[in-house]
């Protein structure tokens, strides 16, 4: 359903991507992890064409990026962009989760009816009068969130969307990404935080100079420490405590940790 | 021992606000220890920083009460100036606390300001760059930067005021994990080598918890947990919506205490076994 194919970008003479090539099919959920640099949100800015390659091509739904206007491309591909501030303008929360449906001419009922919606699903719909920028900066990413689920895009791509959230609302975060997996939607997260992405265990690309220098599960990933300290990435804890008393398997998740544990420890 | 910071019955309204953002907040931090401050977003920590580094109530309108000493004296009866030659303040979101045209210009503004002498400042503005190893964009306009380096370039801006303090909100939210390492390593040079101390909202706690002598959690306003790190660690932190990283949650089930705080000493542990 994406299809980038030997991608090159360059912002005036300073090349960001340098031939990236890489698939990914519907209702996948896909992490895009690397560097400060390295050309990850240049490459979100490419899949729903805000950017058009240099060189090489991009293909969303079979459509070339550069042979479509990106109000066609955006309704279908959903940015929830990195800086909450860049992305939030209205008068108050409702507005700034209505404004895209008006936009996509919604009727009046439907927009009210997934306002509501989404203001519960995020917590925000007690705080659905206030203004935008007087929330706090885990609120405003919620929101940020929130305005692009209203539409329900084929395509939800989130850019860092665990900064400044805490415990209680990533849990929430991870449980909106697998339903919107389940409901056959494609969500591409670009991410530092594998320790979020651990239970998820999504297909995680690592792009270094704007390449893809590994591809496949987390877990497996997470395995190859040379290779994700040559990307400035840090093993999640429980990979690294799995090596570290040398378990071949790193665990799923904290409890069978404990039993891996307690299994090694009689042995 | 003094206490670089001491918070006495503190309690802040925004104006029009019927709910108090502060409510009875009292806590002091020794000088040279490291405070990790914790709670749900929206639950008063940027708040609670504001009213540390004197911008509350000095820019915010509102209803103040309680007092902040900074090293014993009444933070109210200090100018910016002064409290900004002691504190330094990182904002949450970089394009707030950067405006001059060059990484090299941002970092001397401060310094400018304050009247420190030429010679001096471009030694402070070198060693700063070094630290935080910022010499490949030294010259480059901050507009060109990425929001990672953007939050670098503002960290350096206040290290180079060289403040007894730091004061950092999220401080590495927007940095890859080997360079968020790189951070909290020399939050912990800075408090080893020139006995700085700090306050730190981090929501990545794996990061944090190395650096920290203290823990304050807080809800709705107030203080909800204070203690040393192993005594919060002890208490009942997902009730405050705060999840412990898995090298702990794994340490409570097998019934380890004093928790080790990394990996790497917890699988020495293991290992010593």
């Amino acid at each position: 359903m994406i299809e980038v194919d030997d991608v090159y970008f360059s912002y005036d003479n300073y090349s960001v991507l340098n031939g990236i090539s890489f698939k990914v099919k519907m209702g996948e959920v896909l992490a895009i992890v690397g560097p400060n640099g390295s050309g990850k949100t240049t490459l979100l800015k490419h899949l729903n064409g805000i950017l058009k390659p240099t060189m090489g091509s991009v293909k969303v739904f079979d459509i070339d990026t550069r042979a479509t206007k990106i109000s066609e491309l955006s309704r279908r591909v959903g940015l929830v962009m990195q800086n909450s501030d860049h992305q939030l303008f209205a008068r108050s929360v409702s507005d700034e989760i209505n404004f895209a449906l008006k936009n996509f001419r919604f009727s009046k009922s439907e927009i009210d009816a997934r306002t509501r919606k989404v203001l519960n699903e995020f917590g925000l719909y007690d705080l659905k009068d206030r203004p935008p920028l007087s929330l706090s900066g885990g609120e405003k990413k919620r929101l940020c969130i929130a305005a692009v689920m209203a539409w329900e895009p084929e395509i939800v791509m989130l850019d860092e969307p665990t900064v400044g959230q805490d415990a209680v609302n990533k849990k929430n975060l991870k449980e909106i990404i697998g339903q919107l997996s389940k409901n056959g939607r494609t969500v591409i997260i670009s991410t530092h935080d594998l320790e979020f992405l651990w239970s998820i265990n999504p297909r995680t690309i690592i792009i270094y100079h704007g390449k893809v220098l590994m591809d496949g599960s987390l877990r497996s990933i997470s395995l190859n420490y040379d290779t994700l300290a040559s990307a400035n990435l840090i093993a999640p804890q429980l990979a690294s405590l799995a090596s570290g008393i040398g378990l071949s398997e790193p665990p799923a998740d904290e409890a069978q940790a404990v039993e891996m544990i307690k299994q090694w420890q009689k042995a | 021992m003094l206490n670089i910071i001491e918070v006495k019955n503190l309690t802040f309204y925004y104006s029009g606000s019927s709910r108090p953002s502060l409510e009875n907040v009292n806590f002091s931090l020794p000088e040279g220890s490291t405070l990790l401050l914790a709670g749900i977003s929206g639950c008063g920590k940027t708040t609670l920083l504001r009213a540390i580094v004197g911008l509350i109530p000095k820019f915010y309108a509102g209803k103040y009460e309680g007092s902040v000493y900074l090293s014993g004296k009444d933070i109210n009866k200090m100018d910016m100036p002064e409290i900004s030659q002691n504190v330094g303040y990182l904002f949450q979101n970089p394009d707030n606390q950067l405006f001059s045209y060059t990484v090299e210009r941002d970092l001397a503004f401060g310094l400018e300001n304050l009247g420190v002498e030429k010679a001096e400042a471009m030694k402070r503005i070198d060693e700063t760059i070094q630290l935080l190893s910022l010499d490949y964009i030294r010259e480059k306009p901050i507009f060109e930067l990425s929001d990672g380096q953007k939050q670098l370039v503002a960290l350096a801006g206040i290290l180079v005021l060289r403040p007894r303090l730091l004061v950092l909100d999220e401080p590495t939210s927007l940095l890859d994990p080997k360079t968020a390492m790189n951070i909290i390593n020399i939050i912990k040079l800075l408090k080893s080598k020139f006995g700085i101390s700090a306050i730190i909202v981090e929501h990545r706690l794996e990061l944090a918890l190395e650096i920290s002598d203290y823990i304050l959690v807080m809800a709705n306003g107030s203080v909800k947990v204070f203690g040393s790190t192993q005594q919060a660690l002890n208490s009942d932190l997902q009730n405050y919506g705060i999840s412990v990283p898995p090298v702990i949650s794994v340490q409570r089930s097998l019934g380890f205490n004093p928790f080790e705080l990394t990996v790497k000493d917890f699988v020495k542990r293991l290992n010593a076994r």
